[in-house]
């Protein structure tokens, strides 16, 4: 990529930043905004997702799991001990992380369908353990959680800050050492092996920023609901989740947002058929897998690309 | 202390049949199927089906839920395993999963989310000494023996049987002598769906049947396989009985709330420091 381009791709991302910043003021309709709130949570949740299955592969379930843990760490923290949901954020962030670490030192060191099944074990024990801390998690109630008492301008303004976090760290880490190593493992572990890159400490590095952010998006997302309950948990969050990932794009920086963006306002505009709208899901998933097995994104640059080539002869 | 026993035979006959598909499933396909709890419903609500609006007797509804369960597990390959078969793993399991709340969502819109009952083939209750067991349960073993030993006729006397064999030990070979592997995949998925589709006929009185019934039976069954060593038959069985034995003491002594929990430590324990099993030998690298 040559100079100048690289550096009309920064304008076009300065513009962009700046459209959104300008949403709130062009969208004055509160339900509208919230459902964009919404998307941007599911679009941190998933890119960090992305970060860590798409970039660095290791396709794990956990991603829900760490979600829900800052989530509740935090509501736990001011509902039982009464700290300032702003200090709740951080120890959202740090239990995630702290957790994430748990999990990923053994689980890492497997692939395949043993990370899968591991992850997923951590994933249900803990949604188990969760359920019988009744005291403080509420069990299958869930917990209402006090609120920073701002307006949804605050939220919006907060939730594009983490995205564009998730973005930042998402883009650095595969520009450093790291995500080179990564990208190297994804493509033949043994020949990164053997030129010296030791694949564990690159995989928790990874783990473990996108286990912090994902945890303070837990705690954003339970104190912006005001409740957290043990349905974080279920599979069909961990299907939405993917879902947004394989249709947007896996491995891409912008496909999980898009991703998030088309599965938040499907299920808003097929209210009415609220019932067929996990079928309609499951199969769109399906079908991008057989036909568009990498998304909307890649599909969309391949034809640019046809375009272009077009257009030159 | 012997109804405890008792119990925990039962549990492990059902959770055996309720697992030992996904370990034929991974020696043929190498793949676990995440529709297998969806399956398991699947056959339940069959039976149902088949038992209050058909109007058939027991013989009749089950052989009904024998086919219908074989063509869901021949959908089940083709719609969500075949197209990613040999080339992305991780797309089979998104596939599956996707294709799980598929079905218990059409469940769910034909059937409703209040539980079925299903009434059982025999009533009644016997007792034996201290025992007091239902001729339910009984009948629960008779029918996990029967079908765990017309599935070892079949895989060791037919040749449908031998090819799956054939295939679960070495798939190029299997092509190179004129197998098909694409139809054992199919059949293998079928076979696998039904054992699914029984062990739901039989939770069906003991549990109700409601749209995610299969799925606590499913995530027991991953923690039996990878127990017992993934694609081991000998080590599912024993597997699953230890599952059992583990999961009805937990929920006597210690409280049914830590029963599930104590499953996924072991499940968790298991993977990280034996993670080809109790019994199964090592395909870690396969």
């Amino acid at each position: 990529m040559s100079v100048r381009s690289t550096h009309r791709i920064k304008i076009i991302y300065a513009i962009l930043l700046g459209v959104f910043l300008l949403i709130p003021f062009v969208v004055t309709d509160d339900y509208l905004l919230h459902l964009i709130i919404m998307t941007f949570v599911w679009g941190i949740v998933v890119t960090n997702w992305n970060l860590t299955l798409g970039y660095g592969g290791m396709f794990h379930i956990a991603q829900f799991t760490l979600f829900a843990i800052g989530g509740y760490a935090s509501s736990i923290s001011a509902d039982s001990f009464g700290i300032s949901p702003w200090l709740g954020l951080f120890i959202g962030g740090f239990t995630a992380a702290l957790f994430s670490l748990v999990i990923g030192l053994p689980s890492l060191r497997v692939k395949g369908i043993y990370l899968i099944l591991l992850t997923f074990a951590f994933h249900f024990g803990i949604k188990e353990l969760v359920i019988i801390a009744r005291e403080y998690t509420g069990g299958s109630m869930g917990i209402v959680v006090p609120s920073f008492g701002f307006g949804t301008l605050f939220y919006f303004y907060f939730a594009l800050f983490l995205l564009v976090i998730s973005l930042v760290a998402t883009r650095f880490i595969e520009k450093s050492f790291i995500g080179k190593a990564l990208v190297a493992m994804r493509d033949s572990e043994v020949l990164a092996a053997s030129s010296g890159i030791n694949p564990y400490k690159y995989k928790l590095i990874t783990f473990v920023t996108a286990a912090f952010i994902t945890g303070i998006a837990g705690s954003f997302y339970a104190n912006y609901l005001m409740v957290i309950g043990p349905e974080i948990f279920s599979f069909t969050m961990i299907v939405n989740g993917l879902g947004m990932i394989v249709i947007g794009g896996m491995g891409t920086l912008f496909g999980p947002i898009i991703g998030s963006f088309i599965i938040t306002f499907f299920m808003e505009t097929f209210n009415a058929f609220e019932e067929y709208r996990p079928i309609i899901v499951g199969a769109v998933i399906i079908l991008m897998l057989i036909y568009a097995p990498n998304g909307i994104v890649t599909e969309f640059n391949k034809i640019k690309e046809k375009l272009k080539a077009k257009a030159r002869s | 202390m012997e109804s405890l026993l008792f119990r925990a035979i039962i549990l492990g006959a059902i959770y055996t049949l309720a697992s030992i598909g996904l370990s034929l499933q991974w020696g043929v396909l190498r793949n676990l199927n995440f529709s297998h709890g969806a399956s398991i419903t699947f056959g339940a609500y069959v039976m149902w089906v088949a038992l209050s609006a058909g109007g058939l007797g027991y013989t009749g509804a089950f052989i009904i839920m024998i086919l219908m369960t074989f063509l869901l597990g021949v959908f089940i390959e083709w719609i969500s395993i075949r197209p990613f078969f040999g080339k992305n793993e991780v797309n089979v399991f998104i596939g599956t999963v996707a294709l799980s709340t598929i079905l218990a969502q059409t469940y769910f819109i034909l059937f409703g989310g209040r539980g079925k009952y299903i009434d059982p083939a025999f009533d009644g209750i016997v007792q034996l000494g201290s025992l007091r067991a239902t001729y339910h349960e009984f009948f629960i073993l008779i029918v996990s023996l029967v079908t765990l030993l017309v599935m070892w006729l079949i895989l060791t006397k037919t040749k449908v049987g031998l090819s799956i064999r054939a295939v679960s030990q070495d798939q190029l070979g299997s092509v190179l002598i004129g197998i098909n592997t694409r139809r054992v995949y199919s059949i293998t998925m079928g076979v696998a769906t039904i054992l699914a589709g029984i062990a739901g006929a039989l939770l069906g009185p003991i549990l109700y049947v409601e749209p995610h019934m299969g799925e606590l039976p499913m995530v027991k069954a991953f923690v039996i396989v990878i127990l017992g060593g993934i694609g081991s038959f000998r080590g599912t069985i024993a597997a699953a009985f230890i599952v059992a034995l583990v999961e009805v003491m937990v929920g006597s002594f210690v409280g049914v709330e830590w029963a599930p929990l104590s499953l996924f430590l072991m499940m968790v324990l298991i993977l990280i420091f034996k993670p080809e099993g109790l019994f199964g030998v090592s395909e870690r690298k396969a």
